[in-house]
């Protein structure tokens, strides 16, 4: 049976906790709370509540029939452009913020890429009556303004970070710099399945939420389990959310990471495919690094799939076979932007767009069964979609 | 390590503490700061050596800054290997540590790591984002290159035992809550955790993390066994001439004396 991380918080080789000595009795504390809660009905029924009357789930699997027809096979979309905020992100942030409560904490902060998750973030803390904080780099102010503008209006603080390529990977050292500094009464409110031992296991079971609908639904609807999921990887945690309760059945999983201008170019943020393992944020795993260790800048057109590494759980997932691991390029991802607004109406998120547009290049057979994750909704990115694809 | 172990051996026999300067690799350029080592030996019982990194995620801005620039001047561990490696032709006394994050050792491996590092004659290395609980990666390998392991004002007392077990030279004390950089005073917490290290262990202990004054150091003789300053250092290295740098360098050498 599957069952990791270990005690230690490694998958396989991958995984650990590699943080500065202070952060590791915020990092035992919050392992400690958390295993606290797993057997606790009071906070999951907590957590559930807020899901349904507040998020908004279940999210909707949704048979997409007219790009089923243009692919040949049969396309459901787990619906999480739906969720409050737009995007997978705020499930994560509940469970989080509910747990940061628990442990007593006053003030939350968190990284953002997109600012989906900045976002998600700021909506929580609100919610629940937190002080927030949250670092951005400057470049992804600038591409992303709107969503700055949320989570001013929502309360926090945004502070920008103007170090290194100015992306996620910097605004996650400023976050751990704050952290390291605040952490008697702060709880930091890491976004994906990255980071040292507990995130990458926490985030996962918060996300899971995801998997765990899909599967109920389809059964429901077809009497049987998909064939193919699909999702977009980043640092992985829609994907790893909706990955994570079929890993034991037998369905592919395919995970599709931002490809950039292509492989050959070095401008992408396709960690895994790149081969390279090192160690970043805390964990053990698949890194893009220059020679003798910097990190290297990545690139892609979506700002939260921007990201050197990628989950120490999918690093593990690649090395034993269970995900297969692709990317798409900003053009293909641009494409399945496109296709699924005219063929279904539903404009995804830059980054969902990335699973989607792998449909059109991918060699799935025709008549198979499959579910795509759409993790977000693409409002945020209407001005980069705009200027890439010339429209007036 | 032996040299360190000497270093603060002699130290003690001197009725002083060991003074431990800081310096960036690289910066502010790879030949000045050749220039500028040679200063910092003078006074220092050891010298710590920041190598550059892409996401110094334990350091304030002073020495982030100082990162890039040597960074940007085409300094990386190699090249530390090989400024080494012709500093110890000169000089086969002065103790040497290499402040350096894991994924730069991991870059290389490990064990290659240290097969290099015993080699050319270095004697320690303070891995800020390797704590205790990940030791298995790196302490199987190490040879007779130290590994200085950190201890915090957050450290418990269990995971202290862990720490000073697994310690062979001296244990770096983090005195504050925070990322590195100047700060006015020495924090309480940090003068309580060399009273919790000195309760179960004769290893001694350096305090670093915010130090900058002869009035600081001053203050903690007879209570710890080392002190380290790094970010005040780098800051007057960019801002003032070398006499300068000399002059602040012996005012705090001569703070580290009991007389």
């Amino acid at each position: 049976m599957y069952n990791l991380p270990d005690g230690r918080g490694y998958f396989g080789e991958y995984g650990g906790r590699f943080v500065p000595e202070t952060l590791m009795e915020p990092l035992l504390q919050l392992e400690e709370a958390y295993n606290k809660v797993k057997d606790d009905e009071d906070f999951w029924q907590s957590f559930n509540k807020l899901l349904r009357d507040y998020v908004g789930r279940p999210t909707p699997l949704y048979y997409a029939n007219r790009l089923s027809e243009r692919l040949g096979f049969k396309v459901y979309l787990k619906r999480e452009d739906l969720c409050h905020t737009g995007a997978h992100k705020i499930n994560n942030c509940i469970g989080q913020a509910l747990l940061a409560k628990r442990m007593g904490k006053s003030r939350i902060i968190a990284e953002t890429g997109a600012g989906q998750h900045g976002v998600a973030t700021a909506t929580v803390a609100s919610l629940l009556g937190l002080r927030c904080t949250i670092y951005m780099g400057e470049e992804d102010m600038i591409r992303q303004k709107m969503n700055v503008f949320r989570m001013k209006l929502l309360g926090a603080e945004v502070i920008p970070v103007s170090s290194g390529n100015r992306t996620l990977k910097e605004a996650i050292n400023s976050a751990l710099r704050d952290w390291v500094t605040n952490i008697d009464d702060t709880h930091y409110l890491i976004g994906s399945v990255i980071g040292p031992h507990p995130y990458p296991m926490m985030v996962r079971d918060f996300q899971s939420v995801i998997g765990r609908e899909a599967k109920r639904q389809i059964l429901d609807i077809e009497k049987k389990l998909p064939d193919y999921i699909v999702a977009c990887v980043g640092g992985g945690s829609n994907s790893i959310g909706i990955f994570y309760p079929f890993l034991e059945d037998d369905v592919k999983l395919i995970g599709v990471e931002g490809g950039g201008l292509g492989l050959e170019t070095k401008k992408h943020a396709a960690s895994i495919s790149n081969s390279q393992i090192g160690v970043l944020h805390g964990c053990r795993m698949y890194l893009m690094q220059e020679e003798w260790g910097n990190i290297m800048n990545t690139y892609s057109i979506s700002a939260g799939l921007d990201y050197p590494g990628v989950g120490p759980e999918h690093s593990y997932l690649k090395d034993i076979g269970r995900v297969r691991y692709e990317y798409a390029t900003d053009d293909v991802a641009l494409k399945g932007f496109e296709e699924l607004s005219k063929s279904e109406g539903i404009i995804p998120a830059l980054e969902s767009a990335h699973a989607v547009g792998y449909l059109f290049v991918s060699d799935i057979p025709k008549g198979s069964i499959v579910i795509v994750n759409l993790s977000g909704r693409g409002d945020k990115d209407l001005d980069i979609v705009m200027r890439e694809m010339k429209y007036e | 390590m032996n040299r360190i172990v000497n270093a603060f051996n002699k130290a003690k026999y001197d009725n002083r503490i060991c003074f431990i300067p800081f310096c960036e690799f690289g910066y502010p350029s790879l030949e000045r700061f050749s220039e500028i080592v040679d200063i910092i030996c003078r006074y220092g019982d050891i010298v710590e050596i920041g190598i550059p990194f892409s996401d110094p995620i334990a350091d304030g801005p002073i020495i982030q800054k100082a990162s890039d620039i040597a960074i940007r001047n085409g300094a990386n561990l190699s090249k530390a290997f090989e400024w080494l490696y012709k500093f110890r032709k000169n000089d086969d006394f002065t103790p040497i540590v290499f402040m350096l994050y894991y994924n730069l050792v991991h870059y290389i491996g490990v064990k290659e790591f240290f097969r290099i590092a015993k080699d050319i004659g270095l004697d320690g290395v303070i891995i800020p984002d390797l704590p205790i609980e990940e030791s298995d990666n790196v302490y199987p390998y190490r040879d007779s290159v130290s590994i200085i392991w950190l201890a915090s004002v957050t450290t418990s007392d269990v995971r202290l035992k862990k720490i000073v077990e697994k310690s062979d030279s001296f244990i770096y004390c983090v005195s504050v809550k925070g990322v590195t950089g100047p700060r006015d005073e020495v924090s309480k917490d940090g003068l309580d955790l060399i009273r919790r290290i000195k309760n179960i262990s004769h290893i001694p202990t350096a305090l670093g993390f915010g130090l900058k004054s002869k009035e600081q150091i001053r203050s903690l003789v007879g209570i710890v066994d080392g002190v380290i300053v790094g970010s005040e250092i780098i800051r007057i290295i960019e801002d003032s001439s070398d006499s300068e740098l000399e002059i602040y360098l012996k005012e705090l050498k001569s703070a580290t004396s009991m007389l």
